[in-house]
């Protein structure tokens, strides 16, 4: 086995909390590695418009077998939108929002609702909110401050302007306030006007699914890891798989992680800090490979939390054709949101279920792309309306009049944490690395699924009320949020090590040096996208991680 | 655009491939595009595609092709009207196929000329629209 020079840092997974984290780190002065499992992007083959490529074949996607025990079924498949590549998140939309204040405390807010593990965060959103700024100004998150009631509190205007319109959204917002609510545009890591090199976006309408070959979309390739390699510390290696946190046999402290190489040669990179900065679902996949005779259930889970408390979002889709061409396709994700459905105003309102979610419109119902992505999601994301065939002459023709005149209303719930939905290794099935496959268990809460209903219905309404004649609409059929890479809540944070895996800045309990970072430290996921937030917890823990790695 | 010159696997024999064309034809009849998509183009599509990306659904497929020679139609009712229909992912993926020879870049050796974007309403990729001239739609 080779043994590296050791490092001040090691990071695992260069994403958004990767990504964020490596730089910073290097520029506090230490010697950081960061460590991707996913290749070096080539720009000549991995920023183009191929819609079978990108969106059919999901070039940029992990492709691993992953087990999901849902509501009892058992199925295989890649289920999760995990990106691959140094420098990500790049097949996500851009959504970029900073949670509600209710969002850190929902048992205070609402109670903890029977068979779930509902608990308020150990900060609160004024904790956070500085470091919301600082992740906006990073990432260029553009918007316009003050347009909804429910914004969250902030002190300033958003770093950038909002992204350009599409026509659909400008359906959709009388028809939201004929309903009584209050849409808004909602914030995009997406740039509306050029910004630190990065050119502004052309509406392409290749968003999700794609990586942004104008550096428009936000990813950390753009916003953080130039900054980090031109400090000259920084240094980043690609299709390095870590396969496990290495303990010191004496005292059981974490020192060094243990990874294959691109050419399958087992290697040690020895570390004052590790940092696992990976998908929320294979941080705790790590953890539980950790173990060792001081660490027998897996590294930080002395307490069998890790893992636990999994949550991914509800999701469901209503969409509608319209009489005339919308021509939803070319533009960037973020449209129209309805907030007024999400935290407790439903429950308040008389609704049986406690916490809600976002409506986002403006957006094909194969969320973005083209014709083929288009095409096939008829019959599968996309529920097929009424007397439209599954094949033939029928749903050609219904294709052909619908491509330019439809658009969708996407939902996405907050999904209430429960103890037994969890992460563990599968005892039988492996990965491509000869490791225990990802098994995720999971089943929803009650009040998801009145939640689901109440929000689907909801769509459909605003779908109606936008004048289109021909309306259909679903639930996902397994949590929405995987379709998202929305997994949260596996090494859930908090004071108390029997109930939580680290503390408010990551570092895992009962360790010194060993950090997790990203959604998998949310304690409840809200009822919004996690990408601003990951990134405002990274910026947070960098002092401690630093300082536990001896910087200054 | 340059279209590359594609081989086509000799993976079925004529019978079953006689049956593939006819399910392909079935489940999505392309429009009557002058030198558009072609159904032909499509079968060679998915042999390509039963050789690399779905290989694992050249077995299914296979059996189900000695199956329903000569009663394409009947199984295509049943598959599509029943959703946990032991066929039912075969079916789907015949259907995601028809639509990938319709509408897939060309470069794949489908949807000649881009005409199947044309017929519905698409000017095609937008970012080498935009690399050509001027910015989106």
């Amino acid at each position: 086995m080779i043994v590296d020079d050791p490092v001040d840092v090691v990071v695992v997974g260069l994403g958004a909390a990767g990504g964020t984290l490596a730089a910073a780190l290097a520029a506090r002065g230490l010697q950081v590695l960061g460590l991707e499992a996913g290749p070096q992007l080539d720009p000549t083959t991995d920023y183009r418009d191929d819609e079978l490529e990108f969106a059919v074949d999901r070039r940029l996607c992990w492709q691993e077998p992953e087990v999901l025990e849902y509501e009892g079924s058992e199925l295989v498949a890649p289920w999760l939108a995990r990106n691959r590549g140094v420098g990500g998140p790049h097949v996500w939309s851009g959504f970029a929002y900073r949670f509600h204040p209710s969002d850190f405390r929902v048992a205070t807010e609402v109670g903890v609702p029977a068979d779930s593990s509902v608990a308020d965060w150990p900060i609160d959103y004024d904790v956070l909110e500085p470091w919301y700024e600082a992740a906006e100004e990073l990432v260029g998150v553009g918007g316009t401050a003050g347009n909804h009631p429910y914004e969250a509190p902030r002190r300033g205007p958003y770093p950038g302007p909002p992204v350009p319109r599409v026509p659909g959204a400008l359906r959709l917002e009388p028809a939201a306030r004929a309903l009584g609510w209050h849409p808004y545009q909602p914030p995009a890591a997406v740039l509306g006007a050029a910004r630190d090199g990065r050119r502004a976006c052309s509406k392409c309408g290749l968003c999700t699914n794609y990586a942004c070959h104008r550096g428009a979309k936000a990813s950390s390739d753009v916003f953080a890891l130039p900054a980090g390699y031109a400090t000259g510390r920084l240094r980043t290696r690609a299709r390095v798989l870590v396969t496990e946190v290495v303990c010191d046999p004496a005292d059981g402290r974490p020192v060094a992680v243990r990874y294959l190489g691109p050419d399958g040669v087992a290697g040690e990179q020895p570390a004052r800090a590790i940092v696992l900065a990976n998908n929320a679902t294979y941080v705790a996949k790590l953890l539980l490979q950790s173990r060792s005779a001081r660490h027998p259930r897996g590294i930080g889970n002395a307490s069998d939390q890790v893992g636990r408390h999994l949550t991914f979002h509800t999701g469901g889709v209503a969409w509608g054709v319209y009489d005339e061409q919308l021509f939803i396709d070319s533009g960037p994700a973020q449209q129209v949101a309805v907030d007024d459905l999400n935290e407790d105003r439903p429950w308040r309102a008389g609704a049986g279920f406690r916490r809600g979610g976002v409506l986002h419109g403006g957006m094909p119902v194969s969320f973005a792309g083209g014709p083929l992505t288009f095409a096939r999601s008829l019959g599968g994301v996309a529920p097929l309306p009424e007397g439209v065939p599954e094949y033939g002459p029928g749903l050609m023709d219904f294709a052909t009049y619908a491509y330019t005149r439809h658009q969708a209303v996407y939902v996405l719930g907050e999904d209430l944490p429960q103890a037994q939905n969890r992460v563990v290794l599968d005892p039988v099935r492996t990965d491509s690395a000869g490791l225990p496959a990802l098994r995720m268990v999971y089943r929803r809460h009650p009040e998801d699924v009145l939640q689901v209903d109440h929000l689907l219905d909801a769509a459909t309404r605003l779908v109606e009320q936008s004048g289109a004649h021909t309306v259909a609409s679903a639930a996902a059929p397994v949590p929405g949020g995987m379709f998202a890479g929305h997994a949260h809540g596996t090494t859930r944070m908090g004071r108390d090590a029997a109930t939580s895996v680290a503390d408010d800045t990551g570092l895992v309990h009962g360790t010194e040096n060993l950090f997790v970072a990203g959604a998998g430290l949310f304690v409840t996921g809200a009822g919004l996208n996690p990408m601003l937030t990951i990134t405002a917890l990274a910026l947070r823990a960098v002092d401690r991680i630093a300082a536990a790695a001896g910087g200054d | 655009m340059s279209e590359r010159v594609w081989s086509v696997p000799e993976l079925l024999d004529a019978r079953h491939l006689q049956t593939l064309r006819r399910l392909l034809e079935r489940v999505l009849p392309y429009p009557a595009i002058p030198d558009g998509p072609t159904v032909s183009d499509t079968v060679a599509y998915v042999l390509r595609r039963l050789e690399h990306e779905d290989r694992a659904l050249f077995g299914p497929l296979e059996q189900l092709l000695e199956r329903t020679a000569g009663s394409e139609d009947d199984w295509l009712q049943a598959a599509a009207s029943t959703p946990q229909y032991p066929d039912r992912g075969v079916f789907e993926a015949l259907r995601g196929w028809a639509w990938d020879g319709f509408l897939a870049d060309p470069r794949w050796g489908v949807n000649r000329g881009g005409r199947g974007w044309t017929h519905l309403g698409w000017g095609g990729p937008p970012r080498r629209r935009e690399a050509g001239a001027g910015e989106g739609r």
